[in-house]
């Protein structure tokens, strides 16, 4: 028997190299089986998401298509629309965030999985990076030349995807389609998050800061939210520090002057690119990209700057 | 002059206000009785909507899933660097 103010069945998951988190309220009446239903079936979901799409695996479909010569190769359905996702986060940032820089991130030391790898000290790597600039795009960058079909996806010979962050919030967009008929949902997949539900109450939500100063929180009744910054994975290497986001035009880890932003949008892989997006385009640039859904920057020194209707939430929720 | 119906109510009204008075006394004996008894069974209600919004603690480790675990509903999330 469902009870007004029924408390949300948690359940938490190691995957995508990271926590996922999924809440799941009481079910709307006629609309859905259980809520225990809805978990397990969202978490054999999102492994499935997880075993297709890992760059880390060499027998994920992924992978197989990374290492295929030929132009065009078949794929599955899950496949595909994770390389749709990452061509929409493409084009909405005009290629800062271009899924076809995977040489450029192993070249950068990222070539292999680091969970369960400390990251390296965000502060001291900020001492001794170089000199802050905006990202650009990449000029003639291959994903234009992308085409994902029915059952396939037909790109330049050579060309090797790093789904990262659109695959992620691809995969939370997913779960969170599956529940669309409970009272109050949350899909969590490492920070990229969509929040719903038919009883329309609004969630905390809280963004932490990655230098240790003071959270941030605002409510959200329905929508995305999806945070991109350099303080989990970022490394030492022989001549200083690297990371894993990187300059489209240099092909280098990005020193933008800015360490993480968080980004308020309809779904989670367009929060997750403007998020992205913001945090290669530098301060100023970056608050105008977070301005239409709102969002939040945090500088190198640690200032936070809000953006869009995330200003008036973050101050009436404090 | 009073009436015959006029000297009837009277004690009626009387009897009316000694039981809302009673009532009152009841309601206000028991709202005190199970604040006291929730306090004393180290549940602050001052303190609820506070702990509603603090993070769930626990992780899982590697390869493991936690299961089953509840929260008042819509719990808090929290959107960090991963």
């Amino acid at each position: 028997m469902r009870q007004p103010g029924e408390p949300e069945l948690e359940r938490r998951i190691d995957l995508f190299g990271t926590e996922v988190r999924l809440l799941v309220g009481a079910p709307t009446p006629r609309r859905a089986p259980g809520n225990q239903v809805a978990v397990l079936a969202v978490e054999q979901l999102l492994r499935r998401h997880h075993a297709l799409l890992t760059r880390f695996d060499s027998d994920s479909e992924l992978s197989r298509l990374n290492a295929d010569p030929r132009e065009e190769v078949p794929i599955s359905a899950v496949l595909a629309g994770a390389l749709r996702a990452a061509l929409n986060a493409a084009e909405l940032t005009d290629g800062l965030v271009d899924p076809g820089l995977l040489g450029q991130l192993e070249r950068a030391g990222y070539g292999s999985s680091r969970v369960g790898v400390a990251p390296a000290d965000l502060r001291e790597a900020l001492l001794q990076a170089p000199p802050r600039s905006p990202a650009r795009r990449r000029e003639g960058a291959a994903w234009h030349a992308v085409e994902v079909g029915e059952g396939f996806v037909r790109r330049p010979p050579g060309m090797r995807f790093d789904l990262g962050g659109s695959a992620k919030g691809h995969a939370a967009e997913s779960a969170a389609a599956c529940l669309r008929g409970y009272d109050s949902f949350a899909v969590d997949v490492g920070g990229d998050i969509v929040v719903g539900g038919n009883a329309g109450a609004p969630r905390v939500v809280v963004v932490e800061h990655p230098l240790g100063h003071h959270d941030l929180s605002f409510r959200l009744g329905r929508g995305a939210i999806a945070t991109s910054g350099l303080g989990r994975r970022i490394w030492r290497t022989p001549d200083g520090f690297a990371h894993h986001l990187i300059d489209p035009s240099t092909g280098e880890p990005a020193w933008t002057g800015v360490v993480q932003a968080t980004a308020v949008a309809p779904t989670a892989v367009e929060a997750e690119a403007l998020a992205k997006a913001a945090l290669l385009s530098g301060p100023d640039a970056g608050l105008r990209i977070l301005q239409r859904g709102g969002g939040v920057i945090v500088l190198d020194d640690g200032t936070v700057r809000l953006a869009g209707p995330a200003t008036q939430a973050v101050r009436s929720a404090a | 002059m009073p009436t015959e119906n006029a000297r009837s109510k009277r004690p009626s009204m009387v009897a009316m206000t000694a039981k809302i008075t009673a009532i009152a006394v009841a309601v206000a004996i028991a709202l005190t009785g199970g604040l006291a008894i929730q306090m004393a069974g180290g549940h602050d209600p001052a303190l609820a909507s506070k702990a509603k919004h603090q993070a769930p603690a626990g992780s899982s480790s590697s390869g493991q899933a936690s299961g089953g675990q509840t929260n008042s509903a819509p719990a808090q999330v929290v959107t960090r660097t991963s």
